[in-house]
């Protein structure tokens, strides 16, 4: 399944992402569609895919973050994202503009709903609205159906896993920032259970054999669908987990554009596994 | 559309033709689209299922995902988006589909229903109606 490095030079740059081998490459890359870069994502070793483009240097110094201080990133996530070079405890604090914990299955709606008032009083872009509750609802369902379970896989059937009386044994956090231009949310768990390279795996798969065929193969756990629709509305995807402690995933938006300008935008996907 | 919705009470296994309405369906998760799978193809004894007021978003996964409209589902008519600039507002307008085809044009723009500016289509047709083809 491996690509082999000498066909990835075609469409492929590479730079270090840190000042040791050990820190890994940064894939870079211009203009690649959505699902070549999911591909390669899925078939390469390589964990930074970045396009060039106007948000490049960002996303350098997101990729930079993730490998050399994996730490700040877990906690601090929305100012990693947004203001990688000022990523802390203070910016985190200003760039976030609400945050929200999840204990229980009854919280998500609760949550969902703030999340369409928080776009309504800050008069925030109306055709985002809908694509960020959207990822914000998957991001909260893969904490409570997936992240609890063992190995983050789950094995029930749907109408087993929504309860109403579903609680974490220890909350989640969802927070929503924005800075000069960008949207992100980031979704933090106490679990450290998500698998970045199977998420990837699923995703890729229900690009190429559709919803229902993919549903069909889901023998155990994920189909890739919930996955494949927070990539498809973001422009940026950011995993980062400490097996057995924390996973936080961030979603990017670009916070003035329509759904047609935000479609066209290249995508990127970083993540990191410790 | 989501992890709660009651798809699998419609009983709909004996009609010849079932009518669908999404007019008002704002959202849709994974789980939801799971058990629309499910249902679509639990019923794949009706002859044709017509849907009208089909929103954009869900027509976007239709676009990408393969199998989320079966052979014998006809969308009749969608709901299309048009993103103002100027106040940053969407504005929705019907379009009708007749006979299963991509509309030869679509209205490029239209005045914002909320600052009356210049509102433009935000879809791209030639990717948006490819559900058409799947």
């Amino acid at each position: 399944m491996k690509q082999r490095r000498r066909d990835l030079d075609k469409e492929l740059e590479f730079i270090r992402a840190g000042r040791t081998a050990e820190c890994g490459e940064i894939a870079l890359s211009q203009n690649l569609p959505a699902e070549r870069i999911l591909e390669l994502a899925y078939k390469t070793d390589l964990r930074h895919f970045v396009q060039k483009g106007s948000e490049l240097a960002r996303e350098l110094r997101v990729a930079r973050v993730m490998t050399q201080t994996p730490n700040t990133f877990l906690n601090f996530p929305v100012s990693s994202v947004l203001s990688p070079r000022k990523a802390g405890i203070e910016v985190e604090k200003v760039l976030t503009l609400s945050e929200w914990m999840l204990t229980r299955y009854r919280d998500k709606s609760d949550i969902l709903d703030a999340i369409f008032d928080l776009f309504e009083q800050a008069r925030l872009n109306s055709s985002l609205r809908d694509d960020v509750r959207m990822v914000a609802d998957e991001f909260l369902c893969n904490v409570l159906f997936n992240a609890t379970q063992r190995d983050g896989l789950n094995d029930r059937a749907l109408e087993e896993s929504v309860r109403d009386s579903e609680s974490l044994k220890d909350p989640a956090v969802l927070r929503a920032g924005a800075f000069e231009g960008n949207f992100v949310l980031a979704c933090v768990d106490p679990y450290g259970t998500l698998n970045p390279k199977y998420f990837l795996e699923r995703m890729y798969r229900c690009v190429q054999v559709g919803a229902s065929g993919a549903m069909n193969l889901a023998d155990r756990g994920t189909a890739g669908i919930g996955g494949f629709m927070i990539f498809n509305a973001c422009t940026s995807l950011y995993m980062s987990v400490k097996k057995g402690e924390r996973s936080a995933v961030c979603a990017l938006f670009p916070l003035k554009s329509g759904a047609k300008a935000r479609s066209l935008q290249p995508k990127n996907i970083h993540w990191t596994h410790l | 559309m989501d992890e709660n919705s009651d798809l699998e009470h419609f009983e709909v296994a004996q009609e010849t033709h079932v009518e669908i309405d999404l007019k008002g369906m704002t959202s849709v998760n994974s789980s939801g689209l799971r058990k629309w799978l499910t249902w679509a193809h639990a019923i794949e004894g009706v002859r044709l299922v017509t849907i009208e007021n089909c929103p954009a978003n869900f027509l976007h996964m239709a676009a990408v995902l393969k199998g989320m409209l079966p052979k014998h589902f006809d969308v009749r008519s969608v709901t299309l988006p048009y993103f103002c600039e100027t106040c940053e507002n969407t504005t929705h307008q019907k379009l009708e589909i007749k006979k299963r085809k991509a509309p030869s044009t679509v209205a490029p723009s239209l005045p914002c229903q909320k600052c009356k500016s210049n509102a433009e289509l935000d879809i791209d047709p030639a990717v948006f109606f490819r559900f058409l083809e799947n």
